[in-house]
């Protein structure tokens, strides 16, 4: 069972949720649905989020007519999750655009994770070899959107202004075999981003580098966490390996050209 | 990973290959396969999408089949993305006089190795409960993802028998075993209410899966992403997850 790192990392992610979203930490623990408006300093572009950490769940909107909209829909007592049905997020996205959110889609949704377990980052593959890399050599690697996990996609300018390090697992022959990036994704919280070049998988550079992620980030004083794609399984198990579990859980309707 | 995990992934590959009509192999393929659906689906399945991490798999009624394979998006995994398929899909349906919806993902999870029960709280009396149990409890609907809804006789032709922990003599947690394809029986958990946040769930599902174990079957677990602790009671019951999945089926008019 998730002990005392796990409960101090949730507090941490939830209230600075809370802050972004504009809702009051309690607000997840309520076993209904709160609608907020974002406030104008969050950082969070998404034109709605809907965010639950698996009891109260809060939809938090830019555009006070969406919260209308989502009030306005006959959802049953304590069905605090029908807010993510799909059905639910193309509904929100078809009335953004009634209101003029040019092109606003609903997004795969995500899981995120905490830090429950401190885990020592084992040693690389032999031959490998682990080193910090330059703002140049980001900007170098970023090109073709191989590593776009960890260094972001070459037009995700928000993304990029965001980051804060990122580290590559070398290869014996000198090629870059795997990125870990983090990024200032909250006050206080950095986001781990890795990706493994498919020939290099099944080698434990993923584990290798998120560890040493985490690491990095905890001396730096901030909490780590961990986002993956509801579809991507392994990247879910690399977290778990890593000695995060799952807290919370996030669709997103966005307007694309607000996301750069 | 345990040789116990990898065994038990690839039964539930071998399983979901027969109910997708594909090979377990492509499943590990890195890209989209679209399938026909086999007849054996049930009738109101009209979309099935599975993931193992490393490719996806579409099952879909031959009737549609042209039409995925022309719509399908890249890279494979957003085939379960809603804007992407599965709400063009619903839509072009609509178009064809066919009403129909889609769920919300699935995750599933095997056990990571052979699981241990759990020692039962002090206080509590615990056993193996059978359909008698069940016919009892159902249609109070306290256990509706242990016992199944209630008059749902679909799943009631699926639920095989469960495990329940007692304070006199009422269940204060369940976990119920339903057929999940060949060699594989699904575990449903619920804890009462006012039992919450005691650890109960861990214990009756640790039990029911140690039972299913222990007569060679392979024990799954299946949740909502967005059914936070629902994930983290699988993962401390020794589970790991494996898939991800996603549904369109037929509705009433």
């Amino acid at each position: 069972m998730p002990g005392p790192l796990f409960a101090e990392s949730s507090a941490v992610l939830k209230s600075a949720l809370a802050a972004q979203m504009g809702c009051s930490p309690s607000d997840y623990e309520s076993h209904e649905i709160t609608v907020v408006v974002r406030p104008p300093d969050s950082r969070e572009p998404h034109l709605a989020l809907m965010t639950t950490c698996g009891t109260g769940s809060v939809v938090s909107v830019r555009d006070p007519r969406l919260g209308d909209w989502v009030r306005a829909q006959e959802i049953p007592a304590h069905r605090n999750q029908w807010i993510f049905r799909p059905r639910f997020l193309e509904g929100l996205a078809a009335h953004a655009r009634e209101l003029g959110h040019v092109d606003a889609k609903s997004h795969g949704s995500s899981g995120g994770t905490v830090l429950a377990e401190e885990i020592e980052p084992p040693a690389l593959a032999t031959g490998f070899s682990l080193r910090e890399l330059s703002i140049a050599e980001q900007a170098a690697l970023r090109v073709g959107n191989r590593f776009n996990n960890a260094l972001g996609d070459e037009d995700e300018f928000r993304r990029i202004a965001a980051s804060r390090t990122a580290f590559a697992a070398v290869a014996p022959d000198g090629s870059v075999a795997a990125v870990v990036g983090i990024s200032d994704q909250y006050p206080g919280i950095d986001e781990i981003g890795l990706d493994v070049s498919r020939e290099y998988r099944g080698l434990g550079l993923a584990p290798a580098l998120t560890l040493h992620a985490t690491r990095w980030i905890r001396e730096q004083g901030r909490q780590p966490i961990y986002t993956y794609g509801f579809t991507n399984v392994r990247s879910a198990n690399n977290a778990l390996r890593c000695g995060y579990r799952p807290l919370w859980f996030l669709s997103a309707v966005f307007v694309p050209a607000d996301m750069h | 990973m345990a040789a116990y995990f990898d065994g038990a992934r690839a039964r539930l590959k071998t399983a979901r290959a027969a109910d997708f009509g594909c090979t377990a192999a492509d499943f590990d393929s890195h890209r989209l396969v679209v399938t026909s659906m086999p007849a054996t689906a049930p009738s109101h399945y009209s979309l099935e999408a599975i993931t193992f991490g490393t490719g996806t798999v579409l099952s879909v009624r031959e009737a549609y089949l042209e039409w995925v394979k022309e719509n399908a998006p890249a890279p494979h995994y957003r085939a379960m993305f809603a804007n992407a398929l599965l709400a063009p899909f619903v839509r072009e349906a609509g178009s064809r006089g066919e009403n129909m919806d889609f769920r919300a993902p699935g995750l599933g999870f095997i056990p990571a190795d052979r699981i241990a029960a759990r020692p039962v709280p002090p206080g509590f009396s615990d056993g193996r409960v059978d359909s008698e149990f069940r016919a009892l409890h159902v249609q109070s609907a306290r256990f509706d993802n242990s016992l199944g809804e209630p008059d749902d006789e679909y799943v009631a032709g699926l639920w095989r028998y469960g495990f329940a922990l007692f304070e006199n003599g009422e269940p204060a947690a369940v976990a119920g075993a339903y057929d999940d394809g060949d060699g594989l029986l699904e575990i449903g958990v619920d804890v009462d209410r006012e039992y919450r946040g005691r650890g109960f769930g861990p214990v009756v599902v640790t039990n029911l899966a140690a039972i299913i174990i222990a007569e060679a079957m392979v024990p799954t677990y299946y949740c909502s992403p967005t059914n936070v602790r629902s994930q983290r009671n699988a993962l401390a019951s020794g589970f790991l997850p494996v898939t991800s999945g996603a549904r369109v089926t037929k509705t009433r008019p």
